[in-house]
């Protein structure tokens, strides 16, 4: 399955975004709190559907579980908080570690199928998590949520206030940036996007096709826990809700409106997403519609996303030309 | 023996509310290799119809009897101006139309009927309980495995009696062979679909007085329609009944007896047959 | 002498339907060996058997004396047997070098390296332009796959098998849909290849399995009607009664 008809950016294409993306994040402090709340909640729903581009716009696998491995992560931040006292970086560790060893296993399982059975694999596996969490109400407050959480301090800075936040997720977020950058660069990475464009022809050069998968799913399990760590930091509360597969839909939607083919596309999507949702919910209850509309309209006619069509479109030296 | 039986009746109308909403699932995929994720808004729409015309009409009755219609014509439309514009693309591309559609229909739900909870009360005639060999059991609650088994019975008649139902099972087999043949695919495409979602819708109707009428039913009933749907087999009606009453009963009693593994079981059992039977119990070999 | 491939009996069946039916195949080191028959002979089946598309009812498939049948294909590829496909399986998305890159990666280089660019890998590189140089493609190398012209997606079929460095080529039907010229140019470049690489092809054209094969295996409803040299087969009433007098 190609999802991918459209350009990979070119270096300078690259070049451009991250230093645009830099100086934007470093400028929004300046716009005030609620601004910098906004775009602090973009950027961690950002990593997370980062990650999943890594699985549905590389390696070429269509996801609709991921919010587990971001759940799970948030969760065991709030828990181990709330219930233990311990630190939210000891949680955020725990959570991280958590996040890779579910994505194995359910890893594991997952990509010995493709195609609509590994959607539904993966949203089933999703639910079985929301379903514990929903009945294990004494520990995870259920579908009400847990409250309470302790934002631990950084370095003496506290984490309460709006800006440290938003700094230690920019950090996060570049963090994640990086490392999905230098990943899909490497071999390890074109490996990924061979398995994408011909599955069958990688395993007949000798590539170990379900091994890749699983690499792919599991680091991208990682990756939405980081997010998941850092939401809870930003929420302070979280809830069964976390692991909903609507949460993996919402995710799945920002990589295909933001673009599925890069990892710039994912987080435009994010954003996207997220400011419609605030921005039209001010003024209506009725935001889903339009977030559905626009999804739709984007299937069916903008099918390479908002960054995808910049490429397409955008002048000759932002594409790549490897 | 009266709890046993007690649950064993609960299974069997859960089995029976999961075959409505998964026959038409299966039905679509095996046909048109659509994952309808958008059928658990479907059955939505069907509950909120449904008491819709009950209290306009003032019959439970009717409000079973019209429920469905609306979610039919919906379902046609969608598939006339959407889905079928985008056949020539990967099947993920459908999915994410379906999926796109939720977010559409949740709104519409609660544009038209708000946030509250609605209650469609079981009709006069059907409320209250018989004695069966000793055994009480809710009138509803049978009237539905009736119902059920009817509704599943004259389905298992059209498709396997009727003209109409052989040429669906020729393009579930095989479409461009059938459209080779002079059937015309998009009307078949188009009335599958329509009929797939009716059922759904139909059982929420139905559905009403047991479950609920309320806004997120759609995600809560689309898990368990999907496992059954994998577990049977996508496009096999036979697999659809079996998956349906094989998790209903699972489910029911293991939240009966095994409250703890409840949940458990069912996931189990889909992944233990997505890992060795890819294609359901009676699939029909298509991924 | 060991035979570098041999099948013993091999049996694949789809329900009543049997695509393969008892077959004995040899194929010695550094031979060219067509494999012909009329269609539904069930030479690509067969093909597919070997290469790990395809898993056997029964019989044993020994390559180097080790019995493949039944393993992945990305195991069959690893001990040495590589193979292209009747109909262009290329990676149409990605640059006609990175096709052949992603091969000779597997290969000879580093898949799990997720620290430094594919582009520093220069030695990998290099070698992707040596072989699809040795095929005949040298221009236009960053052009997307699926913007060569057909006959030159074929040639790019070879060269990602022939990265994987294997002592048996598989070739399915390598000069299908192509022009005279292109066969002419076919035939010369598979004659190029190292004479220590064992190939076994599937052709309809008989100019080609007559230029090329040292021996010749027919085919027929999933049997092996005739093997022997390309003037045995030709002489025998047998095949010309089945096949080759039909017109082929």
């Amino acid at each position: 399955m190609n999802i991918n008809s459209s350009f990979p950016a070119s270096a300078r294409g690259r070049q451009l975004a991250a230093s645009l993306i830099l100086f934007a994040l470093a400028a929004v402090p300046l716009a005030g709190d609620y601004f910098t709340s906004l775009v602090a909640e973009v950027l961690v729903f950002a990593i997370f559907a980062m990650s999943l581009d890594l699985i549905v716009g590389y390696t070429g696998l269509m996801s609709f579980g991921h919010a587990a491995f971001f759940g799970v992560s948030a969760y065991a931040v709030t828990m181990l908080g709330v219930h233990a006292g311990i630190s939210g970086w000891w949680g955020m560790l725990t959570g991280i570690g958590l996040s890779a060893v579910f994505a194995l296993i359910i890893g594991f399982f997952c990509v010995r199928v493709s195609g609509i059975p590994f959607l539904m694999l993966t949203m089933a596996f999703s639910q079985l998590l929301y379903s514990v969490a929903v009945k294990w109400r004494t520990m995870t407050g259920g579908t009400d949520g847990l409250p309470g959480f302790v934002r631990p301090s950084f370095f003496g800075w506290s984490l309460d206030d709006r800006s440290v936040l938003y700094w230690l997720i920019s950090a996060g977020f570049v963090f994640t940036w990086w490392c999905l950058r230098q990943l899909i660069d490497s071999p390890l990475g074109s490996t990924m996007i061979g398995v994408r464009e011909n599955e069958q022809r990688m395993r007949a050069i000798g590539y170990p096709v379900q091994r890749i998968k699983l690499i792919s799913f599991v680091i991208a399990g990682t990756f939405a826990g980081l997010g998941g760590a850092l939401y809870a930091f930003f929420n302070a509360f979280v809830s069964a809700d976390i692991l909903h597969w609507v949460l993996s839909g919402d995710a799945v939607l920002m990589v295909i409106l933001g673009g599925a083919c890069t990892i710039t596309g994912s987080v435009i999507g994010a954003g996207i997403f997220l400011m419609l949702k605030h921005v039209i919910s001010s003024h209506t209850d009725y935001w889903m519609i339009w977030v559905g509309v626009l999804f739709i309209a984007c299937v069916m006619f903008l099918r390479q996303g908002v960054w995808g069509l910049v490429l397409e479109r955008g002048p000759r030296w932002l594409r790549s030309d490897r | 023996m009266q709890i046993a039986v007690t649950q064993l009746v609960n299974g069997f109308v859960l089995g029976v509310l999961l075959f409505l909403m998964s026959a038409g699932l299966s039905l679509i995929f095996g046909l048109m290799n659509v994952v309808n994720v958008a059928h658990g808004s479907f059955f939505m729409l069907g509950a909120f119809f449904a008491f819709a015309f009950g209290e306009l009409c003032g019959s439970f009755w009717l409000g079973l009897a019209l429920g469905w219609i609306p979610a039919v014509a919906m379902g046609f439309a969608m598939e006339r101006l959407f889905i079928r514009k985008l056949y020539h693309r990967p099947h993920l591309d459908q999915v994410l139309l379906t999926f796109g559609f939720t977010f559409v229909f949740s709104d519409v739900v609660r544009m038209i009927w708000g946030p509250e909870i609605r209650n469609i009360p079981v009709p006069e005639l059907l409320a209250g309980a018989v004695e069966v060999f000793g055994i009480i059991v809710p009138k509803y609650r049978l009237f539905l495995i009736v119902f059920g088994g009817l509704i599943a019975v004259l389905l298992w008649l059209f498709l396997d009696r009727s003209r109409v139902g052989a040429m669906v099972r020729a393009g579930v087999d095989d479409a461009p062979t059938a459209a080779g043949l002079g059937i015309n695919v998009h009307l078949l495409f188009g009335s599958i679909y329509a009929l797939g979602v009716g059922l759904a819708a139909l059982g929420g109707a139905a559905a009403g007085p047991v479950l609920g009428v309320y806004m997120g039913i759609d995600g809560e009933i689309l898990i368990p329609a999907f496992i059954v749907v994998v577990i049977g087999g996508m496009g096999s009606l036979r697999g659809a009944f079996v998956a349906s009453m094989l998790v209903g009963i699972i489910d029911t009693l293991g939240k009966a007896y095994f409250p703890d593994l409840a949940l458990f079981a069912i996931y189990l059992l889909m992944v233990l047959v997505l890992l060795t039977r890819p294609h359901g119990l009676f699939g029909v070999g298509r991924t | 002498m060991s035979l570098l491939l041999r099948t013993e009996k091999l049996c694949r069946s789809f329900g009543n339907l049997v695509v393969t039916r008892d077959v004995d195949l040899q194929v010695s080191r550094g031979e060219r060996h067509a494999l012909i028959g009329p269609n539904g002979a069930g030479k690509t089946s067969l093909v597919n058997q070997l290469g790990g598309q395809l898993n056997p009812s029964s019989g044993r498939i020994l390559f180097k004396e080790r019995d493949i049948a039944g393993l992945k294909a990305e195991a069959i590829c690893r001990l040495g047997i590589a193979r292209t496909f009747q109909k262009n399986n290329l990676f149409r998305g990605l640059s006609v070098r990175e096709n052949v890159r992603l091969a000779v990666q597997a290969h000879r280089g580093q898949p799990y390296q997720a620290l430094r660019s594919i582009q520093a890998d220069r030695a990998l590189w290099e070698r992707s332009d040596q072989l699809l140089t040795q095929i005949g493609l040298v221009s236009g190398l960053d052009r997307r796959a699926s913007e060569l012209s057909y006959g030159e997606q074929r040639q790019l079929e070879i060269a990602i098998a022939l990265a994987s460095e294997p002592e048996l080529l598989l070739l399915d039907e390598p000069t299908s849909g192509m022009s005279p010229a292109e066969t002419d140019q076919m035939i010369e470049l598979v004659r190029s290849l190292s004479s220590s690489l064992a190939l076994l092809m599937i052709e309809h054209d008989m100019k080609v399995v007559f230029s090329l094969a040292d021996r010749v295996t027919v085919l027929h409803y999933g049997e092996v009607l005739a093997s022997g040299t390309p003037a045995e087969i030709q002489s025998s009433a047998r095949v010309r009664e089945v096949y080759l007098g039909g017109g082929h």
